[in-house]
């Protein structure tokens, strides 16, 4: 009898651990194996932090998994200052790459945008002594496998304005990055 | 009176329930636990160091991370004991505990109840600030959560010692150790054959330049190969898909008899070089850990 109850037990666990790792890797989940896993296995598999994929890449060599960093300023002050755990190394650091790189790809994720930046309030008022702060991550891209190494200058990923208003609540103004348009074309043909 | 022949459908049956029976309820000795347990809670300690510097900075009542930013940012499944942790007294509090049953995990005492509370505690940690979660954390929790079932004190642990003076139970092969055993293997294979899915959908290691690209990130890096890697592109070809090579070889060559401890005890030099190479140095460690049960090194329960 015991055995059974294991057998059963066991079962069910290995059909949940199959249905984390398909539907939660990107790798052509379908919508359906999601749903399953969502309403039958995940209610007991979160609180255990045992809803993983471990679809752990590495790199894909991509700009997102490049080195991140903090940097704060009073707003209207012209010089930047790293943010905290800027000067980190080891797994420290890597634990500090990955919050960064959180918040960046949260703000393509609905319903997070901007959520950890203003999280980071009241810590960097602190660390910056102002109630209105400039927020930005930058990432520094990597150079190719090739000598010369090209180090190319970092790119602003996340920008923001962050401000603590009269009644305590917290403001952030996102600043978008100014892209490249098309001239206009004058109405009635070409020049 | 004639049995019925056997048709080939209930053979298969058969067989498949002999071999499920013989994974999961052949009785085994715990010994290999006992590394496995001990190793655990080293890692678990090394885990909790990365927290140790920031565990304010992140979790503090004037923290990077305030518990209602996290809830609103993580699953509504998830919940952390940290999250009432409204002080810095008591956070660091909790935090300690967690660390000294890390600890007692380690030496072994009281571990049936340790192990447990452990897990929760945790999982509990990486619910607190789950941006802040890496492989090496993922993989933990797995471990920890697959000895809870085990029997990983009766040897050499302070458990085992204090049986041993009070005349208490004697250790003896069981089934519940190869519950552990045979979740250990699993799970080991399961991530392995991830990473390899996870790894081959980039170019990057198909072009064999993935580890020029972790190298070139300098946060967290724990061996700054850029210098060889420039110098050789065969050397940098060699290695990133060698990675790929190793646990491709791992996940397969773990399930048959012949290679099993072979690669298991290749396994525990091979996962933390990786680990450091790729500057995951936590998760080298703990997916050795994994198969240290395999290796044969503690018993030969487990062929």
């Amino acid at each position: 009898m015991p055995r059974a109850v294991a057998t059963v037990l066991l079962t069910v666990y290995l059909v949940g651990l199959g249905l984390t790792v398909v539907g939660n890797s990107g790798s052509g989940a379908s919508l359906l194996v999601g749903v399953i896993k969502g309403r039958l296995f995940s209610p007991w598999l979160v609180p255990a932090w045992l809803d993983l994929g471990f679809d752990h890449p590495v790199t894909y060599g991509q700009q997102a998994d490049a080195d991140h960093r903090l940097e704060v300023r009073p707003h209207g002050d012209e010089t930047w200052q790293a943010g905290p755990g800027m000067n980190t190394s080891g797994p420290r650091a890597a634990r500090w790459q990955r919050l960064l790189r959180s918040v960046v790809s949260s703000e393509q994720e609905p319903g997070r945008e901007g959520l950890l930046p203003a999280g980071f309030g009241t810590a960097l008022f602190a660390t910056c002594g102002s109630d209105d702060i400039d927020v930005r991550i930058l990432i520094q891209p990597r150079p190719e496998r090739q000598l010369p190494l090209a180090l190319a200058d970092p790119v602003v990923a996340y920008d923001a304005r962050l401000r603590r208003l009269s009644g305590g609540e917290l403001q952030l103004i996102k600043t978008e990055a100014r892209r490249e348009v098309a001239p206009v074309a004058p109405v009635g043909g070409t020049p | 009176m004639n049995q019925p022949a056997e048709t080939p459908a209930a053979g298969i049956a058969a067989s498949l329930a002999q071999t499920w029976e013989a994974f999961w309820f052949t009785p085994a000795d715990s010994r290999p636990l006992a590394a496995v347990r001990f190793a655990a809670g080293i890692i678990g300690l090394l885990a909790c160091a990365t927290y140790a510097a920031d565990l304010t900075d992140w979790f503090g009542p004037a923290g990077l991370l305030p518990a209602e930013t996290v809830a609103a940012w993580r699953s509504p499944l998830a919940f952390s004991v940290f999250d009432a942790c409204g002080s810095v007294a008591s956070l660091w509090a909790a935090f300690v505990l967690l660390a000294v049953l890390f600890g007692l995990l380690a030496i072994g005492l009281l571990t049936p109840v340790v192990t447990l509370l452990v897990a929760i505690g945790w999982s509990a940690l990486l619910h607190r600030g789950p941006m802040l979660a890496g492989p090496a954390d993922d993989c933990l929790a797995v471990l920890l959560w697959c000895l809870v079932p085990g029997t990983s004190a009766e040897h050499s642990s302070c458990d085992a010692w204090l049986h041993d003076r009070l005349g208490w139970d004697v250790a003896r092969p069981r089934v519940r150790t190869r519950l552990t055993i045979g979740l250990l293997q699993i799970h080991a294979a399961v991530i392995a054959a991830a990473a390899v899915f996870a790894q081959l959908k980039g170019d990057v290691w198909w072009n064999g330049t993935g580890l020029w690209w972790v190298t070139t990130r300098e946060a967290g890096r724990l061996v700054d190969l850029t210098g060889p890697l420039l110098a050789s592109e065969y050397l940098c070809n060699l290695l990133s898909q060698g990675i790929i090579a190793w646990e491709l070889c791992f996940a397969i060559a773990i399930w048959f008899a012949p290679t099993q401890r072979l690669v298991a005890r290749a396994a525990v030099v091979a996962w933390p070089l990786i680990g450091l190479l790729i500057a995951e140095p936590l998760w080298g460690l703990t997916l050795a850990c994994f198969t240290l049960p395999l290796a044969g090194w503690f018993s030969a329960t487990t062929e």
